[in-house]
């Protein structure tokens, strides 16, 4: 394999919240420079948890993460991160310019009017994701899938050299999705993107390699699945998640000893 | 009304009420877009607490709920941030045990106080000019708290998850909302008491909502709108001598409802 710079590494990871069982065991994971991982896996099965364990915002009982080859505390400010939407306020008072600038602001330097600077930066990630025209609007006003436009474009005017997406896709249309995805892909030429997914379709259209996330991380370093990640990640029912319609096959026999898979104990 | 003015106690009472309208439309419009509406009614609850120390001890009932509030802030920022999806259990604790000690302490000082009434359903006619200075000072060093840290505290109320990827320290900038939240709801409390002023925290900011597109016209629009609840509540309550507090939220109310059935025929 060629040696490439590894941006996110975490080994031997476990986390638990307070006074319950870990949500992650035994958690290996390294992800090179350039690479697109689909994290899948089923609800509470920690995907969200290991983002947020590879931001910094919680920290492992056991074992060790690196972001960007630091503590993640000191790099994440490299990071675009596009935190799942469900959390928002809706009805919040914010136009879609003052949603992108937050992605110029940095709680070190206390700034209170963005800079020219930001104000030139933030315009050119909306026009870039093509939400310009909609800069004055409120943010509730807007809908799904302009929302997740402008969660992007927030993250991209951290001038990030990673992207971490938490469920962008999770409630847009399919042609909306797409969309979303050729964005993705785009990025994907000059970043290293990591995108939590409820959709299979996401591995078959960006990914470069998966991460199957049900309190183990089993890895695979294509964009494949193997039917031993989809049973440790899913348990019992994949079947109905491999959709129709798919580019290419999805649920792919593994292979013994092709060398690319490393996997958490069960 | 005019003529009313000649009475220093209205005076008073017409400038309390704007300290009060900015303190409301400030802390209310963080309040809303935090979603910590029932925290805030815990606090101004637990305050009473402090009103019953206070007299207990014989000091100000206003210093008293000002302190027993700032400490309650403190403690459930401590409290929540170790365990967020419990924060509503002890929001409805401390809401319980600061009325209960407030209660007890009354219960232990000698004499009937007359101006507890005053402190649960508001007292804006009898606020006396130290109070008044004491609520003008908190009042602008809650709006000037807030300026400085204005776009700290919108990235924390809009996202917080995202304001820590940009090293914006959540957990202590939670704690001085929630500081800030219990000194103007504490102002607020003058004007209404400390059972009715949620609404008063609450109706301002969400007539405010749907019209701003920046958390600061918010504010000034909810300013706005507390004034006119309680300049027109002062006048209702001295035409046709009625408890103020009372008056001031109905009024409130009265524009909410006339809001929401707005809002719902236009959907419709």
């Amino acid at each position: 394999m060629e040696n490439r710079e590894i941006d996110i590494e975490l080994s031997g990871v476990r986390f638990a919240y307070n006074g319950s069982g870990p949500v992650l065991e035994g958690v290996s994971l390294s992800v090179p420079r350039g690479e697109f991982l689909a994290v899948i896996g089923p609800n509470g099965g920690g995907k969200s948890t290991l983002l947020r364990l590879i931001l910094g915002l919680l920290e492992p009982q056991e074992g060790t993460v690196r972001l960007l080859g630091r503590p993640p505390r000191e790099s994440v400010q490299r990071v675009g991160y596009v935190p799942q939407e469900t959390n928002l306020n809706r009805e919040f008072p914010i136009s879609v310019e003052d949603v992108v600038l937050m992605g110029r602001f940095s709680g070190a330097a206390m700034r209170w009017i963005p800079s020219s600077e930001d104000r030139q930066v933030a315009e050119e990630v909306m026009e870039r994701l093509g939400v310009l025209d909609l800069r004055r609007k409120r943010v509730g006003e807007l809908s799904q899938g302009q929302r997740q436009r402008v969660a992007i474009a927030r993250a991209l005017a951290v001038r990030p050299a990673l992207m971490l997406l938490d469920e962008p896709t999770a409630s847009v249309d399919v042609q909306t999705q797409a969309a979303l995805y050729q964005i993705l892909r785009e990025l994907n030429r000059t970043l290293t993107v990591v995108m939590v997914s409820h959709d299979l379709t996401a591995i078959a259209s960006c990914a470069t390699s998966v991460a199957c996330v049900n309190r183990s991380v089993f890895f695979h370093d294509r964009a494949e699945l193997t039917e031993e990640m989809v049973q440790g990640a899913y348990g019992s029912c994949p079947v109905e998640l491999i959709a129709h319609g798919i580019p290419h096959r999805v649920l792919h026999r593994h292979e013994n000893g092709n060398g690319s898979e490393r996997k958490g104990h069960a | 009304m005019l003529e009313a003015l000649q009475f220093p106690f209205m005076r008073n009472a017409l400038l309390a009420g704007l300290w009060v309208s900015l303190a409301c439309g400030i802390i209310g419009t963080l309040v809303v877009a935090n979603r910590l509406v029932f925290l805030a009614g815990g606090i101004a609850h637990s305050a009473y607490g402090g009103v019953g120390l206070a007299i207990f001890l014989g000091f100000s009932p206003f210093l008293g709920a000002m302190g027993f509030s700032l400490a309650m802030a403190v403690l459930l920022a401590v409290l929540t941030s170790r365990n967020k999806s419990r924060a509503d259990t002890f929001v409805g604790v401390l809401w319980a045990v600061g009325m209960a000690l407030g209660v007890l302490f009354v219960d232990l000082s000698p004499g009937y106080r007359a101006d507890l009434m005053n402190l649960l359903f508001g007292s804006i006619l009898t606020v006396s000019s130290r109070e008044l200075w004491m609520m003008a000072g908190i009042t602008l060093l809650v709006a000037i708290a807030v300026g400085l840290k204005y776009r700290d505290l919108l990235a924390l109320s809009y996202d917080p998850e995202f304001a820590a990827t940009r090293n914006v320290k959540v957990s202590s900038l939670y704690t001085l909302l929630l500081l800030l939240v219990a000194a103007g709801t504490v102002v607020a409390i003058q004007a209404v008491g400390l059972i009715l002023v949620i609404a008063l925290l609450t109706i301002p900011p969400i007539l405010a909502e749907r019209s701003c597109r920046s958390l600061a016209s918010m504010m000034g629009v909810s300013s706005a709108w507390s004034a006119l609840f309680i300049f027109l509540g002062l006048d209702l309550s001295y035409r046709y001598n009625l408890t103020s507090g009372a008056t001031i939220i109905l009024v409130g109310a009265f524009f909410f409802f006339l809001h929401s059935i707005w809002t719902h025929r236009r959907q419709a």
